[in-house]
């Protein structure tokens, strides 16, 4: 009896051993630079948990453009018959705004009756190495919003911007203002030579951003990993000290884990989008001064006439509330305010205080401003 | 849709709680040993501490970025020429380019966006056929009407 324990002990422990090579051998043949890949392996055995269960809310996809998804999140009980279309960045993917149960921006907003779009641009690929701005503003947010009305019914939408989201969104704003009813900017960089550390490191001397791209297409997935590391380089390999600290608590372990993963899961940037970004927004403002053009329109975000809310997080290092706060002043909207929240740029959507101080405040404020639902 | 969670409770947890498994002890002394509280996790912070503002320091020094930026700059023109380089020899041989391949990507997305909307004034035309139909079958239902019936025959 003891023997045959001892054995199947024994046979265990190298099995694992060898599931436990292997993951790391996989992470090392992808040549992935996060620590999240090498650490993780040994964190969710000392831990005893699951992978994070990211994206938990259910959804139907309504409507593809190539790699992009338009998600569908229906709300058990509709209470409001003005949808929300969220526009989330091209970096990283967009279940940030989808987390984990219970600190799920979009879980939320559904359980308080809205029905909820959002945008997944998918993993970008060589096919996406051309896409421009015209292109998803033009093609894809203009489709996604027009799918996103036809299908909850309504005649117009609050538009939701997260991060360069709410940059995309907000040209998109100023260049189609039919069918949008709200506006909602949620650190989003608008004034880019407010913009921080990226604004010092993209000027135009120290940056040759159509080398880049007329060398790559798309922007590599190592570089961006680069950038962001660069921002915290200690930090990104210190702060899993405290998840071994914290190893005997599951939950957080989980959102940790949860963090990671979507931290690491980088996307290649587009292109030609990337080249217009960089140069338009960070080297010479003009997405700010409105002087952006995009398939020939100028993007002038003083045209803006819907109701805005402008959310900034205090701590923020990659939207700086300098950089988004200018926005109000910007526009044309005579309802307009600022909520700010002691949180930093994702923290917005995966703290702890979302469901309890944030979300209640945004979800009221789009509420007020929405048609309430009935039952035809 | 929704993924199961597997963290938290299964029923083995209590008993593994008390007596943890060697990696999990190993993990937690390691973060307690670089903790705060403990007089090589002081000594760790205080490291952290310094490294990080050294590395703020250089982040933000002009020198720093601007040879940093020149060196990215060179490495990323040299690549540009060569693969300049790769596109003039495969033209040589008659091969395709990934710069033709990418005109004829652009070429597919822009017959796909052009399907798509002849078939977004397709679906206008319909609905319009559809409603002149229903419109028509209303008048139709009004004239049988007004033979006796009660309904207006107004089409819906």
């Amino acid at each position: 009896m003891t023997t045959q324990s001892t054995s199947q002990r024994l046979r265990s422990f190298v099995a694992g051993q060898i599931e436990l090579s292997r993951e790391l051998m996989q992470a090392a043949q992808k040549g992935s630079m996060s620590p999240y890949h090498y650490v993780k392996p040994f964190i969710l055995r000392a831990a005893d948990v699951g992978e994070p269960p990211l994206a938990p809310t259910p959804h139907k996809v309504v409507y593809t453009n190539g790699k992009m998804r338009l998600l569908r999140f229906e709300p058990t009980v509709r209470k409001h018959a003005t949808p929300i279309l969220f526009v989330y960045s091209l970096i990283n993917r967009y279940y940030i705004l989808d987390f984990l149960p219970g600190r799920s921006l979009i879980e939320f907003m559904v359980g308080q009756g809205f029905d909820v779009y959002a945008i997944d641009w998918g993993t970008p690929g060589s096919a996406e190495r051309r896409i421009g701005w015209d292109d998803v503003l033009n093609v894809l947010i203009k489709n996604a919003v027009k799918w996103a009305l036809r299908h909850s019914g309504a005649k117009d939408l609050t538009m939701y911007g997260y991060c360069m989201g709410g940059t995309m969104a907000l040209a998109y704003a100023a260049l189609h203002p039919q069918g949008l009813r709200n506006f909602v900017a949620q650190a989003t960089p608008v004034d880019f030579h407010e913009g921080g550390v990226f604004a010092e490191w993209t000027k135009p001397n120290r940056f040759d951003v159509d080398a880049l791209v007329d060398a790559y297409g798309n922007v590599p997935i190592e570089l961006m990993e680069t950038g962001f590391s660069s921002m915290a380089p200690i930090q990104r390999m210190t702060k899993w000290l405290e998840v071994f600290r914290r190893i005997d608590d599951p939950d957080f372990v989980t959102t940790f884990l949860g963090m990671e993963h979507w931290a690491s899961d980088n996307v290649q940037f587009p292109g030609e989008i990337y080249r217009q970004y960089i140069k338009d927004c960070y080297q010479y403002n003009n997405f700010c001064k409105g002087r952006m053009k995009v398939a020939g329109q100028t993007v002038d975000l003083s045209t803006i006439k819907v109701p805005l809310l402008n959310i900034i997080a205090e701590n923020d290092t990659i939207a700086p509330p300098k950089s988004s706060e200018v926005l109000n002043t910007i526009v044309s909207s005579t309802d307009k305010e600022i909520m700010r929240f002691q949180v930093g740029h994702i923290g917005l959507s995966t703290s702890s205080k979302g469901p309890k101080q944030i979300w209640p405040k945004v979800a009221g404020w789009i509420a007020k401003r929405s048609d309430p639902w009935t039952e035809t | 849709m929704a993924k199961e969670t597997t963290n938290g409770g299964s029923g083995a947890q209590p008993e593994r709680r008390k007596q943890p498994k060697l990696l999990t002890r190993v993990v937690k002394g390691l973060g307690h040993w670089l903790g705060p509280e403990t007089p090589t996790g002081k000594a760790f912070v205080a490291a952290e501490k310094g490294m990080t503002k050294a590395f703020d320091k250089l982040g933000s020094n002009e020198r720093y970025l601007n040879l940093v930026g020149g060196v990215l700059n060179r490495a990323l023109r040299t690549r540009k020429a060569y693969v300049e380089a790769q596109e003039n020899w495969l033209h040589l041989l008659r091969l395709p380019t990934s710069t033709e391949m990418d005109d004829l990507r652009e070429e597919v997305r822009d017959v796909k966006n052009q399907i798509e909307a002849l078939s977004s004034q397709l679906e206008l035309v319909v609905e319009a056929l559809e409603k002149g139909r229903r419109e028509g079958q209303g008048v139709e239902v009004g004239r049988t009407n007004t033979n006796g019936s009660a309904t207006t025959g107004r089409p819906s």
